[in-house]
């Protein structure tokens, strides 16, 4: 049994600390498409039209319903096929913000069902057209009252992006392994790849408790 | 582009094969990581600091680190210390693991959501101990505690997909050495993808099932 050597893992944090970036770069781009996404579906959910009700729960429950790993695959093996060829990053990027916007739809469209019907309807009242009130009066007090939700669901899709290092993708996990499989020295490395997820994640959610606080007058 | 049946009927055998082992990893998992999630929690209320402390560091480290980084861990870390565990072992006991600290969070939650003043009306009402916790105490938790330990369960199923990086032939592992024999991909992952949504729908179907008999006490 071998000690811990902390001069391991000093050397090897310059290379970790670049995968940490691009795990960084790959989540907040993948983050920003699943709210892009996640707005217009968790609307849709609970529109009139049945054929937007149809799609939207399709699609939800399709993503939610298969693993990432396998619409990761997906995303790597079909778009070529029809000619269109992307980057690891950009479908590393596609994939989280396909998959990450499905769950956030649907922490949104709770968000909306709980808002009590007087806020849009005097909306309505007040001559707001359906997307003014949306923007203006229902987004704002939802994403208040189901910010730690999305924190969560931030830190899952953080955590998430692991995976496209099996679209070799030089991420921190993938950082990690190639630099074990050079060492051979499994806990330091791994111990401190764990230790800068945990980094990011503290940052994320100190960054969330901050925004529940500020936003506080919208609850 | 042609869907191409031939490849369907070739690898249907190996794919019900790897859908069984998706089943049983993830059974096998689940009921682990209850037992390890109890544990946790039970430690999590308990009046000892040091005990409350390991669960913590316990539920806050595998919940702020990804499972492939877990996995890889576990992987390359443990025959260093002399433990050998073939690739499906060390992929349940990740799994286990990194589930069983989701559980803990869930059944701290449904413990502290019964009230000490349920058990003491049943009991004053002439029902005996056994029975208060049958029909009152165990139908309050499991409204609690069913839905959130279903989504959990789904979960499972679908991160046990990252076993297939260690080799563990389960759905996605099938699905991947499909595409890597035939060249061709779109085959192998609607087939693999359409198996994890029925899994998956599966589960929700019985959850739900469950949710409704534990709780015909309750109006």
């Amino acid at each position: 049994m071998r000690g811990f050597d902390v001069r391991i893992v000093i050397e090897s944090l310059p290379l970790l600390l670049r995968g940490a970036l691009i795990t960084i770069q790959v989540s907040a781009l993948g983050l920003l498409l699943a709210a892009l996404i996640a707005v217009p579906v968790a609307f849709a959910r609970l529109s009139r039209s049945r054929i937007l009700r149809t799609t939207t729960f399709l699609y939800l429950d399709f993503v939610r319903g298969t693993p990432l790993l396998l619409q990761l695959f997906a995303i790597f093996y079909l778009p070529p096929l029809l000619g269109i060829d992307l980057s690891p990053f950009a479908s590393g990027v596609i994939a989280l913000g396909l998959n990450g916007g499905a769950y956030t739809a649907e922490i949104l469209r709770g968000g909306i069902q709980a808002l009590p019907r007087g806020q849009t309807e005097s909306a309505r009242a007040l001559g707001m057209s359906a997307l003014q009130s949306a923007r203006r009066i229902v987004l704002p007090q939802v994403v208040a009252n189901v910010l730690p939700a999305l924190a969560n669901e931030s830190a899952a899709l953080i955590k998430a992006s692991s995976l496209v290092s099996a679209l070799a993708l030089v991420e921190l996990t993938r950082v990690g392994y190639q630099v074990v499989s050079r060492i051979l020295r499994p806990m330091e490395i791994y111990v401190t790849v764990g230790a800068l997820y945990l980094l990011i994640n503290a940052a994320v959610s100190s960054g969330a408790a901050l925004a529940h606080r500020r936003l506080a007058a919208y609850r | 582009m042609q869907f191409d049946w031939s490849i369907v009927a070739r690898y249907g055998g190996s794919f019900v094969d790897g859908a069984v082992m998706t089943l049983v990893v993830s059974v096998a998992a689940t009921l682990i990581g209850l037992v390890i999630g109890m544990l946790a929690a039970l430690a999590r209320l308990s009046p000892w600091v040091f005990l409350r402390g390991v669960a913590r560091a316990y539920v806050e480290i595998i919940r702020g680190t990804p499972l492939l980084v877990q996995l890889f861990f576990l992987y390359a870390a443990l025959p260093l210390y002399g433990i050998r565990l073939s690739a499906v072992a060390s992929g349940i006991v990740a799994l286990s693991l990194y589930t069983g600290a989701f559980a803990a969070e869930i059944l701290r939650a449904g413990i502290t959501a019964v009230q000490r003043g349920h058990v003491e009306a049943a009991r004053s009402l002439g029902m005996s101990y056994g029975q208060a916790m049958r029909r009152i105490v165990m139908p309050l938790m499991a409204v609690q505690v069913l839905p959130p330990l279903t989504s959990e369960f789904t979960g499972v199923i679908k991160w046990s997909s990252l076993l297939s990086v260690v080799t563990v032939p389960e759905l996605t592992y099938t699905a991947y050495r499909a595409i890597g024999e035939t060249y061709s991909a779109v085959e192998p992952l609607v087939v693999a993808g359409l198996l994890y949504w029925g899994l998956n729908d599966l589960v929700v179907a019985v959850g739900r099932g469950l949710e409704r008999r534990l709780t015909r006490h309750l109006a």
